[in-house]
């Protein structure tokens, strides 16, 4: 006995309320062993009074700390024995689990080869599902960010008798005043279009994209102002709208994000108007380009108010349409006898239109409400009118056009995920098959049915859980690929990020998945029959028989097959129609042609001459730079669509006169527009220097529009009604330009030479126009040129979106490419995992099946008989795969038909290809066990 | 690993444990260590040391000895086996030989 140790049991008063720190204790309890918890907390507290007593509370402090990091590490856990110990039970289960984990991971890596392939084929599986689905949570499912967002709806004014776009979605000017006026379906409406102007008094002009909106549209969203304040109702009146909300994005863009700039005044458009807010970063209504928004000023017009319709043209309305309707004889009639009675025109500006539902109301009473004054306020029809007014909830109308597409792609990746379940279940049963005698003996040495399951289901486990990280990995690169190539035609593809619910998806997948395909081989251990497969030599047909997996093993292929093969057809038919898009003849010739589109600053811009003295200079300007060969101007590229149209309702028969409008899309261009384009002239002539103004009014129309006026007749020579009573001859009739897109049908265009377009139009159709430069050498070359001249012309005027032609006609199609790139490289995937599950599945009977390969040869067989049979065996196999996956994808590609351009979904060739590409690939899947069969050799076999 | 052999600080730990006779538990035994020898061991390195001898079968514990000290938790008293017994003395016998050896070199 020492005396030291005698000291501490002194007489000494000991402090018997103190106690080691908190977090001490509270660290001890959680790294601690239970077994030792007890006894070791006694002790560290013991041992931090008799320190407290001698070494102060510091250090006593301080070594209590050391003495907790001490368990942590060396982590005491003494073999209890003990009755009385709480944690017996869970502490052999986790010491278990981890050992089946650590005999899992080592099991693994002995077999590289076969891992990698199941968590390579789970990775792929799961990082498309999530990357899809991640797309489709963002996109479909996540409500819009504003409150009670189902009750904001598009209000939509149809016509069934005028021909207007599809999912055009507008509403006039007229049924938004008469509605708020008088209808009681919602508590705010708004109209809103979109818009661009420049920003000037700064270095260089911008061009800003932006939105008019009527100042309800804020408090309708029911969002506010980051910083400042929205719009007020008294701002959309006439000279107290110059005020201006900025984007969060604009404002650090241009400003950065300078926090005194609300309250000062800006420059757009020649106009000064006051920044009274900024808005919150998330809110990019109506679309994620807005970088300002203006108040819209929607005021009444009145029949044939010209004057009006330049005011509000000039000022904001990008969309418009006149409505007319000629009176008998107004239509088909010669220039010189053109005295019927005076039409009566109607002048209407359309624009989106949102509202939100008042409490209490339903879509359908706000539909008949709405009908109902639709149809009060058009006065110039008769009862019979079937105007009506259609309600969309927002959401629906945003995503609607994508909604059909992303289902697609959901359930093209669901095909992938259930053919990699179907391998990843076929390799493990392979694998258990494989190892049926480690299992017997593991068996026979006293592990328990249920020990066994739960090895292979932790093996299951752990393949799921790596291929789950490996595909969360691959969801990571897959989404920012997709928004970095979809966000042009997939709305809010900003809100596609991997989140909580994607990877809550993810998690449930790759565990279902594990389960799943653990189960299989799970079974075979349960069932093994212990004395069959130790008393076998070596792997034999038996072992898979014992395991009764030999079936089920083929039927997981011939799934897989069927599965792909829809896949295939399916990507086969969005890459053929694809391929007919993109080779759509667009009527005229890209090659070597620049356009530029400018943005004309308003105020001094403010009438017909002054655009075209501008436009006169300018292409008199970039004519003599050196490369260009010609140099023509039009409202709109052909690459987009007319943004003016026109309904206008054409009789050629004088007793029936009442025959609906047609919509013609409105083109103005310079004279020289059809040659420098090389579109192909059907018949008559282009414009010339001679077609000016005070001349005769001609115009050229597309063969299209040439069909819609004079379907019987030769058009050209003839006469037309127009806006304002005017009457154009047409002098000729040019091929129809496709503007491609999905639905590359060309609509009845109109084309104006610049010089006779009605003045009050000018300003309106050529603030945002596109010079069309044919150049010599490549293109883009030519443009710090075209820069260069133009600022010398006027600085103020910024030039936007130069590309080639030929890039444009690739944008107008990245939308079907996408999906077809999408679905083919889904359908490789897919046809590969087959690929692999035929190779599998033959590589391993070849293998199961040595011996009796080796009497068969030993017996004479050729290696060309053996070839054949494994051959056939695995043929069969693909075969029967194939029809089932043919009579699957017969069903299944209708649903493709919205997405399909000049192609049947049950094309024939398409069929015959995807069959051959299938059986190419699975014959080279084959090909390989199969020679490997053949070279068996028969004496080292039966050795 | 070091088999059925004793390491040092298990040496010295069971040497504690074996004079501490009954009143031998993790206290009493780091205090000795500490004291006597002037090894400071954490808590954890001697219940560490304390564990391995279990195993080897060096020791045995028990539960028991709630005192207020220690907020009234029981102590785990260990308590040197016949092998750990036999286990010192080898260890201390070889060791004699060997300080003889040394000490009758000239």
């Amino acid at each position: 006995m020492s005396r030291n140790a005698a000291s501490y049991r002194s007489n000494r008063p000991v402090d018997r309320t103190a106690e080691p720190p908190a977090l001490a204790r509270w660290l001890l309890r959680r790294v601690c062993a239970d077994s030792c918890l007890e006894a070791v907390s006694g002790d560290v507290e013991e041992l931090f009074r008799l320190r407290l007593r001698t070494e102060g509370w510091l250090r006593a402090a301080l070594r209590c700390f050391a003495d907790v990091f001490s368990i942590a590490v060396t982590g005491p856990r003494h073999p209890v024995r003990s009755q009385h110990s709480k944690s017996f039970i869970p502490e052999v289960i986790v010491g278990t689990l981890l050992q089946d984990l650590r005999f899992a991971v080592r099991g693994l890596t002995k077999s590289p080869a076969f891992a990698a392939v199941v968590i390579l084929t789970l990775g792929l599986g799961i990082g498309a599902n999530t990357t899809i689905f991640s797309v489709v949570n963002g996109v479909l499912l996540q409500p819009l960010p504003y409150p009670d967002p189902d009750r904001i709806v598009q209000i939509a004014e149809t016509d069934p008798e005028m021909e207007m776009e599809r999912n055009s979605s507008m509403a006039s000017q007229r049924l938004f005043l008469a509605w708020r006026e008088s209808g009681r379906a919602f508590s705010d409406m708004a109209m809103y279009s979109e818009q661009a102007a420049t920003l000037t008094g700064r270095d260089e002009p911008i061009r800003l994209t932006g939105s008019a909106v009527s100042p309800t549209l804020f408090r309708l969203l029911g969002v506010d102002a980051a910083v400042g304040r929205t719009f007020t109702g008294d701002e959309e009146t006439p000279g107290n709208d110059n005020v201006i909300l900025l984007s969060s994005r604009a404002w650090q863009r241009y400003f950065g994000g300078d926090p005194d700039l609300v309250g000062q005044q800006l420059r757009l458009d020649d106009r000064s108007r006051t920044v009274v807010g900024i808005m919150p970063p998330a809110f990019d209504f109506p679309d994620p380009s807005v970088e300002y928004w203006v108040p819209m000023i929607v005021q009444p017009l009145g029949a044939g108010g010209d004057g009006a319709l330049e005011q509000q043209a000039s000022q904001q309305i990008r969309e418009e349409r006149e409505v007319r309707r000629g009176g008998p004889g107004g239509g088909g009639g010669r220039p010189d006898d053109g005295s019927g009675p005076g039409p009566e025109v109607h002048i209407e500006l359309w624009s989106r239109m949102v509202g939100r539902l008042a409490d209490g109301m339903e879509l359908g009473p706000a539909v008949e409400e709405g009908t109902s004054i639709l149809r009060a306020t058009r006065t110039w029809t008769g009862p019979d009118d079937g105007a009506y007014v259609d309600l969309i909830v927002l959401q629906d109308e945003l995503v609607g056009p994508v909604r059909s597409s992303l289902n697609l792609l959901m359930g093209a990746v669901g095909f992938v995920l259930l053919i990699a379940c179907a391998n990843v279940a076929n390799l493990m049963l392979a694998r258990s098959a494989g190892r049926s005698k480690e299992t017997a003996l593991r068996s026979a040495l006293g592990a328990g049915k249920l020990q066994l399951i739960r090895l292979l289901l932790v093996e299951g486990l752990v393949l799921a859980g790596i291929g789950g990280a490996l595909g969360l990995a691959l969801t990571a690169v897959g989404l920012g690929f997709l928004r970095s190539i979809g966000a042009d035609f997939i709305p809010r593809l900003q809100n596609a990020t991997l989140d909580a619910w994607a990877l809550g998806f993810t998690v449930a997948v790759s565990m279902l998945t594990g389960i799943l395909f653990s189960l299989m081989p799970a079974r075979g251990a349960a069932a093994l029959n212990l004395t069959r497969a130790l008393k076998q030599e070596g792997p034999s047909d038996g072992a898979a028989r014992t395991l009764g997996g030999d079936v089920f093993r083929k039927v997981l292929v011939t799934v897989e097959v069927a599965l792909s093969v829809i896949l295939l057809v399916g990507a086969g038919l969005l890459v053929s129609s694809f391929v007919r898009l993109a080779a759509v003849d667009p009527g005229y010739d890209p090659e070597n042609v620049l356009s530029v589109s400018l943005q004309m600053p308003q105020t001094r811009y403010a009438n017909a001459d002054a655009y075209r003295n501008f436009f006169d200079e300018s292409i008199a300007a970039l004519e003599l730079i050196p490369g260009i060969e010609g140099v023509t101007l039009a409202s709109v590229p052909p690459t987009r669509e007319a943004n003016v149209r026109i309904a206008i309702a054409i009789s050629n028969d004088p007793e029936r006169p009442d025959v609906p409008p047609t919509t013609f899309g409105i083109r103005v261009v310079e004279t020289s527009y059809f040659e420098t384009m090389r579109m192909g002239l059907v018949e008559g002539r282009f414009f010339t220097r001679d077609d000016r103004a005070g001349g005769i009014p001609v115009a050229v129309v597309n063969e299209s529009a040439a069909r819609a006026i004079f379907p019987d007749d030769e058009p050209v020579g003839r006469s037309f009604p127009f806006m304002g009573g005017q009457e154009l001859e047409i002098i000729g009739i040019v091929a129809d330009v496709r503007t491609a897109g999905v639905d590359p049908r060309s609509s009845p265009e109109v084309f104006l030479p610049l010089n006779q377009a009605p003045a009050r139009l000018i300003p309106a159709l050529f603030r945002s126009s596109s010079f069309l430069i044919r150049t010599t050498p490549a293109p883009l070359t030519i443009l710090p040129a075209v820069r260069s001249r133009m600022v010398q012309i006027d600085p103020e005027v910024p030039l936007f979106r130069a590309a080639t032609m030929r890039d444009q006609i690739a944008d107008s199609v990245a939308e079907p490419r996408f999906y077809a790139a999408l679905v083919s490289a889904f359908a490789g995937l897919a046809v590969a995992l087959a690929a692999v599950g035929i190779y599998g599945l033959l590589s391993y009977s070849v293998q199961q099946g040595v011996r009796e390969t080796a009497i068969r040869r030993a017996l004479g067989a050729q290696a060309g008989e053996i070839l054949q049979q494994v051959v056939g065996r695995g043929m069969a196999l693909a075969v029967v795969g194939l029809i089932v996956g043919i009579a699957g994808s017969l069903a299944l590609t209708r649903l493709l038909e919205s997405m399909l351009y000049e192609i049947e979904p049950t094309d024939p060739a398409t069929l015959i290809i995807a069959t051959l590409v299938f059986l190419l690939v699975a014959l080279m899947a084959i090909w390989v066990p199969a020679r490997r069969a053949t070279k068996i050799d028969p004496m080292e076999a039966l050795r | 690993m070091k088999g059925e052999r004793l390491g040092e600080f298990e040496e010295i730990v069971l040497l504690a444990a074996y004079g501490l006779g009954r009143d031998a538990y993790g206290v009493t035994i780091q205090q000795r260590l500490e004291k006597s020898i002037g090894r400071g061991a954490t808590i954890g390195a001697v219940y560490a040391a304390l564990d391995r001898l279990e195993r080897k079968r060096h020791l045995k514990s028990r539960v028991g000895g709630a005192t207020h000290e220690r907020g009234g938790r029981r102590k785990r008293f260990f308590k040197i086996t016949h092998a750990g017994v036999q286990a010192l003395e080898t260890m201390r016998a070889d060791r004699e030989e060997m300080w003889s050896l040394v000490e009758d070199k000239p």
